[in-house]
């Protein structure tokens, strides 16, 4: 049942705060209740009540958002047989670190695309603001041109 | 080693074998009854499935189950000479030791326990333990709007209150009813809110309100209860489950009459059963619940002990309901006579059974015979009376002709342990106690 979907990022919220920056406020919820459960894979049902916990919620919410969420290939699912009955189960498709390089990565590449040398020289200038952090750059820059010649 | 006779001796108990025989000619008896009278309004055919289960009831408020008088062999063995001195010991010892519990009586209290701590549980509990076990999600009154103003609407068209509505994430369809009164939920799987439209869904709604209507939480609970009393009675399973077929068919009736469309009901029960054929097969749980859905997700289940009808039968029973047949003065007649022979026959079976019953059990009665002075006979003894000292003057070789106007099964050996010639010879017994019920 689980399908071969690449996660797809459709917009990045200027205003939010770390992961509402790329997700609804729910839909950020949910992946990180995903992200951190202990058990997985999980059903509609346990995230709900996670997020119960929390805040007043209903199930046919958190159930419309996970499957949305499977549809833009965030979430995996698969059907699984157990004492409940036969139901879904979900798990992230990326793991919270490699989420948000990817999701990183293709933001900046959109900028570059759209606005060229001027991305680069704002982010050289909003990572390092004084000598140090400039020398500490110059390294890593190294480092990434010397992996490339090899 | 147990002999055949012991276990004869078991089955025979009164409690255990009328238990069994009357509760298998009862099942017979509704069974041939209920073909005869077809135009039963399907409550009153459930509810005559009942009466094999209650047979059980009956017999042990009759007949308690106690203790079996043993044999002699094993009294022998414990009483050696000089019994006499001191008399109260002696007398104890040679009581205590015949008494053996009674297996079946064993196995019809157990029953019994299990039924009441089952009808109880299921009763006050039951609803939260179902809820737990299938992870009911109660909907909040926001969630699925339409569909609980279907149930709202439905359930004051019938005259209920309106039963809260719960959803569990299996995604088979069906449908189930948890708890009674206020109690009450209504529960969909998801499964089943995805595949049928709101005019289908309303036709599940009717017929899981009709359960609601007929009480049939509590029928349920004292069916599977009473079946409990004689676990160990196969019949009592088919007969609770006939009991709740028709408790089914009489859902559906309803449910299709209030919805005033019985084809679109007999429709949905079709796509249901169809839909359920093409999922896995069923975890334990499932299948220890399987009498709570609307259609049973058991297809593998062998249809004598299912809890649903075939779906076949249940849309050929919503079909036919405008074309019930009305009796007939002659087909009356006929089921009159019907149940005429089958009173007479259950009670002539009955009958035999009980003589039988009680020969076999008389044959093996035994007797104990203790050597008491007079002034120590107690006569409080239950089953027991005495034997004057004259009618066995000569002890050994004279007792046992004496005692055969008692029809006693014993022999030398049976008597010689308790009382010898020299014991006799001692005098001052006036008599023996003989501890046993007189046959005839």
């Amino acid at each position: 049942m689980s399908t071969e979907k690449k996660p797809t990022m459709s917009r990045y919220n200027i205003e939010g705060k770390k992961l509402e920056a790329f997700f609804g406020p729910l839909e950020a919820s949910i992946i990180e209740t995903v992200w951190r459960s202990k058990k997985r894979p999980l059903t509609v049902r346990e995230v709900y009540e996670t997020l119960k916990k929390k805040k007043s919620i209903a199930y046919t919410t958190v159930m419309s958002t996970m499957d949305r969420l499977y549809d833009k290939g965030l979430l995996d699912r698969r059907v699984e047989k157990g004492k409940g009955g036969v139901y879904y189960v979900y798990w992230p498709k990326l793991e919270e670190r490699n989420f948000k390089e990817s999701a990183i990565r293709e933001v900046i590449s959109s900028l570059v695309e759209n606005f060229g040398d001027l991305v680069t020289s704002c982010l050289v200038e909003k990572a390092a603001t004084n000598d140090e952090e400039l020398r500490a750059l110059k390294e890593q820059l190294e480092t990434i041109m010397k992996k490339k010649k090899k | 080693m147990v002999s055949f006779d012991d276990v004869l001796t078991q089955f025979l108990q009164p409690y255990f074998s009328y238990s069994l025989v009357f509760l298998a000619i009862s099942f017979v008896c509704i069974k041939i009854f209920l073909r005869f009278n077809s135009y039963l309004d399907r409550r009153t055919r459930s509810i005559f499935w009942l009466i094999p289960l209650f047979i059980p009831v009956l017999v042990l408020t009759v007949f308690r189950p106690g203790t079996i008088i043993s044999m002699l062999p094993p009294l022998q063995t414990s009483l050696s000479p000089p019994i006499i001195p001191p008399m109260e010991t002696a007398f104890e010892k040679m009581i205590s030791p015949i008494e053996v519990p009674s297996i079946t009586g064993i196995l019809c209290l157990a029953g019994l326990i299990a039924a009441t701590v089952y009808f109880a549980v299921t009763m006050v509990f039951g609803h939260r333990i179902a809820a737990r076990v299938f992870h009911v999600i109660m909907l909040s009154p926001e969630e699925y709007r339409v569909l609980q103003e279907k149930v709202h609407e439905i359930s004051q068209k019938i005259g209920i209150s309106t039963p809260k509505v719960g959803l569990v994430e299996d995604l088979r369809p069906n449908a189930f009813t948890l708890g009674y009164g206020r109690r009450t939920v209504l529960v969909f799987s998801l499964g089943l809110l995805n595949m049928l439209d709101l005019e289908e869904l309303a036709a599940v709604v009717s017929h899981e309100l009709a359960h609601v209507k007929a009480n049939d939480c509590f029928f349920k609970s004292l069916s599977y209860s009473l079946s409990m009393i004689s676990f160990f009675n196969p019949l009592s399973y088919f007969a609770v489950s006939e009991s709740q077929k028709e408790r089914e068919l009489l859902a559906d009736e309803r449910g299709a009459k209030v919805l005033g469309q019985p084809r679109l009901m007999a429709n949905v029960l079709t796509k249901i059963g169809r839909a359920l054929q093409s999922f896995p097969k069923e975890h334990l749980a499932v299948q220890l619940s399987s009498n709570l859905f609307l259609v049973s997700p058991l297809a593998r289940r062998p249809q004598i002990l299912a809890a649903h009808p075939q779906i076949a039968h249940r849309v050929h029973n919503i079909d036919r309901l405008s074309l019930k047949p009305t009796p007939k003065s002659t087909r009356i007649i006929a089921v009159v006579a019907v149940s005429c022979v089958l009173i007479l026959a259950s009670v002539i079976a009955g009958y035999s059974m009980m003589s039988f019953q009680t020969a076999f059990l008389q044959e093996k009665e035994m007797y104990m015979f203790v050597c008491r002075r007079s002034t120590e006979f107690n006569t409080s003894l239950e089953n027991s009376f005495t034997l004057p000292m004259e009618t066995w003057s000569t002890p050994t070789s004279a007792i046992v002709p004496s005692l055969s106007q008692f029809n006693a099964d014993l022999s030398l050996g049976d008597v010689n342990p308790v009382l010898n010639a020299s014991d006799v010879a001692q005098g001052g017994f006036e008599g023996i106690h003989v501890v046993g019920l007189p046959p005839g």
